[in-house]
């Protein structure tokens, strides 16, 4: 532990004991897991080998510049590496892991928690507090938010990709608000899309089995006269049911065209274009309340029924180099999300533009700042269940930020950066971070960070109605019950301590550990008020009356037991504590902490029979949950996967999801009623040409 | 508070030690000879090596009176076999070869020279002073004796600094794309 580390955290209100805490955290964690498992951690790049060419002439000299290099020299040498807790999945591992969708790729990252509802939702959440509005956990697809700005969250059904143009999903823990602005609470995930000039050529993939119905790409990448790449896609899914003794009725199929294109324009500049454009119909069985409901207890009516789903974005991105290895980038989108349900409407636009320099001052200085506009518009539709005040709104967020991370040693890096931003709900908000790398050796990485992020309020959280499903009897009040938005309604926002550790030993084994205490404030609460009508309704406005703090722990290891031969492992350690104040009156709000699993555990092995066959097999476990005070039992699950390279470019594989148990149940609705449904056991062959 | 005492952080580990020696057994029986070599750091910077040589422009009479471009290596060899990869390649029309020096006499035959530790870098920058040669090094002060191209490396990623002085001495012109991506260039007007 470096010395400067301890006095950012001693300079908190709560010194001692959350740093004396996380100390026997590790200790006790190390006795247990050394004792038992093998550990290792893939900080960036150690899979990248499979991808780069035999030759590395082949490679442009900024992608030679872009390698993460593993060093084999003697000499000391500034090593540095992310101030931050860092996985970061590879297009490789996606295809090795069998997976099809993301969703299902996020399972084995430490610190996220991934929880299917029913076939076609998922609570998925980092570091706590999951919900099918997951709200502390922002993601980026190449750049464009995909975070909903009306219930807060993320609607995993809508984000659709070939998952063979994916280059790499980088999953960062922790705020990063100071960079990604607000709403990057708990974490951020980019998922990063392959440049076109690497999907040059045809590439058909089909998918099929009895969970996964049937999941079609066809890829074309060629250039144009220019010199630019392009590429053109189309993809379409369909997934079968989940379990649910009276029908789950929550099949799904999606359909998605898309583009890009990559100009090197000049020397200095890179042009992107790129866009999507989806459709979708997902089912569901949802809970309608009806009413009126006196006397007790309110009609349910379980309603089956189709969410259809359309969506489209555009994106543009300049970068340009100047002198001096510093360069500037300008990014504008526009993204287009329609939604059409039993319950949501909603149909919006957001325009975004972006601006960030990045130079290099007097060299030990790395600076990066950058200017952001989003306009965003909706329009929406109520029905007697849900509602919106005003039913058509726009918003304008406003921000810049500025961040130096500067090297005060050969071996130490210090970054101090803050981002200030303006929200038409809450005003302005601040987010800073500092972060301090200290490189032990060259096979060794401490690094402690202390920063502010905050979870603007949501557009419904300001102006929804929405008519929930009150509790069974005897609690049920016997009136509407309603949860409200409310315009006073504040931003949550939370102090982040962390911690980190990674050793790599030669590329054979590494293990990469964070620890962290999180301490919230103003988080959501309900607070139930009377209104005597007529008619009688209960009403639940949204209000900040909960305090909570976390305290986690996370490790990831990988070990090249021989050539062709990987195992990796994750755990995660979760511990929730949350608090009512201001005599608020909430009684579910505080059920947040057993909804997440205390511990998580995941451990694969990647194995190669010569270089045609590939044998992947893994093992998860999730911890127990309470949702809605409602149990749900911990899971193990396997999967497994036999590739078949039959010729170059064809490859055949087989794989097995979910197999030890026919069927398991994941985690229950929150806001929305819908029927959860259980996962089944899933088997399904890929067939995948590259000509 | 909760203390560290109460804390189920083991909880459910023995089935997950069950569940790790399966998948170990399951795993068992490897055959693999799958290339799994690491990047290492001097298979990437031979790479920047070759293009180095691609984007530095030699005087005209410096490569047309010979088919050979010269990359040598003087001191201790970081490199190894990755750099003989190299060998064959066209560079300005002329075809690489590596040469591993033993003496400084033949230094100024060679266009590119790296310059590995346990050799008098003073010496060698001394004897191709005002020479068309390209001189390369990870000596931490290579720019400052008077050196041209001089590798760094920035979190894990391979960077270098220019010396614009040295390189207009020696006569090389350095492209423009190559002065873009330097992390740092010195002596430019």
């Amino acid at each position: 532990m470096d010395s400067g580390m301890q006095v950012n955290m001693q300079s908190q209100p709560q010194p001692r004991l959350p740093l004396r805490y996380l100390t026997r955290l590790v200790y006790r964690s190390v006795l247990g897991l050394v004792a038992g498992l093998f550990t290792a951690f893939s900080v960036h790049a150690t899979n990248l080998d499979n991808e780069l060419p035999e030759d590395l002439t082949d490679m442009s000299l900024e992608a030679l510049m872009n390698i993460e290099v593993t060093s084999a020299s003697k000499k000391p040498q500034k090593q540095s590496e992310a101030a931050a807790a860092i996985f970061v999945i590879t297009n490789n591992d996606l295809r090795r892991w069998g997976v099809t969708n993301i969703p299902e790729a996020l399972r084995r990252v430490p610190g996220i928690d991934v929880a299917r509802i029913d076939a076609n939702k998922w609570a998925i959440t980092s570091r706590g507090f999951n919900s099918r509005f997951a709200n502390k956990l922002l993601v980026l697809i190449d750049g464009r938010s995909v975070y909903t700005p009306l219930f807060a969250g993320v609607y995993w059904d809508s984000q659709d990709l070939v998952l063979e143009d994916v280059d790499r999903i980088e999953v960062i823990r922790g705020p990063g608000g100071t960079l990604w602005g607000a709403n990057a609470v708990n974490g951020v995930i980019n998922i990063i899309t392959k440049s076109t000039a690497d999907t040059q050529g045809d590439m058909v993939s089909v998918t099929a089995g009895n969970e996964v119905k049937g999941i079609g790409s066809v890829r074309h990448g060629g250039k144009f006269r220019n010199g630019a790449d392009y590429r053109v896609y189309a993809k379409y899914n369909s997934y079968d049911e989940g379990y649910n003794p009276d029908g789950a009725h929550d099949d799904w199929r999606t359909g998605q065209v898309g583009f890009r294109t990559d100009w090197v324009k000049t020397d200095r500049d890179d042009i992107t274009l790129q866009g999507d454009y989806y459709r979708g119909t997902a089912g569901q069985l949802v809970n309608i309340p009806a009413g009126p409901p006196a006397p007790p207890p309110t009609t349910i009516v379980p309603t089956v029924s189709d969410t259809d789903t359309n969506g489209g974005n555009l994106l543009f991105r300049w970068s340009h180099k100047l002198e001096n290895a510093s360069n500037f980038a300008l990014q504008l989108y526009y993204d287009h999300v329609g939604l059409d349900g039993e319950v949501l409407f909603e149909d919006r636009d957001s325009f975004d533009t972006d601006f960030q320099h990045h130079f290099n001052w007097r060299e030990e200085h790395d600076v990066v700042w950058g200017l952001h506009y989003r306009h965003i518009s909706d329009d929406t539709d109520s029905n007697a269940t849900f509602s919106l005040d005003p039913s058509s709104r726009s918003v304008n967020l406003y921000s810049t930020f500025i961040q130096d991370e500067v090297s005060l040693r050969d071996d130490l890096r210090f970054t101090a950066g803050i981002k200030l931003e303006h929200n038409d709900f809450s005003g302005f908000e601040y987010q800073p971070n500092v972060r301090l790398a200290w490189a032990a050796d060259e096979n060794q990485t401490w690094w402690g960070s202390v920063s502010r992020a905050i979870r603007t309020p949501a557009r419904g959280e300001h102006d929804v109605e929405l008519r929930l499903v009150p509790p069974p009897p005897p609690n049920d009040p016997g009136r509407p019950v309603f949860a409200q938005g409310d315009s006073d309604y504040h931003s949550e926002d939370l102090v982040a301590y962390e911690l980190g550790y990674r050793l790599n030993h030669n590329n054979i084994w590494s293990v990469d550990v964070a620890a962290f205490y999180n301490d919230y404030n103003k988080l959501r609460t309900l607070d139930p008020v009377v209104d005597p009508g007529p008619p009688p309704v209960v009403l639940l406005p949204f209000d900040n009356n909960m305090e909570g703090k976390t305290y986690g722990l996370e490790i990831a290891g990988q070990w090249q037991v021989r050539k062709g031969w990987r195992l990796n492992a994750s755990y995660s350690w979760l511990d929730t504590q949350l608090r009512l104040v201001n005599d608020s009156t909430d009684t579910f709000s505080e059920g947040a902490e057993d909804a997440s699993p205390v511990s998580k555990a995941a451990v694969w092995s990647a194995l190669d029979f010569g270089d045609k066959l590939q044998f992947d097999a893994a093992l998860r476990y999730v911890g127990d949950i309470t949702v809605t005070g409602v149990n749900i039992d911990s899971y193990v699950e396997a999967d497994l996967r036999l590739g078949w390279e039959a010729k170059p470019g064809l490859e055949l594989s087989i794989i097995g999801q979910n197999l030890l148990n026919s069927r398991h149940a994941e985690y229950l609705p929150d806001f929305i009623n819908t029927q959860t449904t259980g996962v089944e056991r899933s088997i399904y062959g890929r067939v995948t040409w590259s000509f | 508070m909760t203390t560290a005492n109460d804390m189920p952080l083991l909880h459910g580990l023995p089935r997950i030690v069950r569940c790790l020696l399966a998948t170990l057994l399951l795993s068992a029986p490897a055959l693999a000879l799958a290339d799994e070599s690491q990047i290492s750091e001097y298979r990437v910077k031979s790479a920047f090596l070759y293009n180095f040589s691609r984007f530095v422009t030699w005087p005209d009479a410096t490569l047309q009176d010979r088919t050979e471009f010269s990359l040598c290596v003087m001191g201790t060899d970081p490199f190894g076999a990755q750099l003989d990869k190299l060998t064959g390649k066209t560079v300005h029309n002329n075809t690489l070869v590596v040469r591993r020096l033993k003496s400084l006499a033949m230094v100024d035959d060679c266009q590119l020279v790296y310059i590995g530790e346990d050799t008098t870098r003073a010496d060698v920058l001394l004897l191709v002073r005002e020479q068309p040669v390209l001189t390369v090094s990870d000596a931490a002060d290579f720019i400052e004796q008077g050196g041209i191209i001089q590798f760094k490396l920035v979190q894990n990623k391979v960077r270098f600094r220019i010396n614009m002085d040295a390189a207009n001495t020696a006569g090389l012109r350095i492209s423009s794309k190559l002065l873009s991506l330097a992390t740092s260039v010195t002596g430019r007007d």
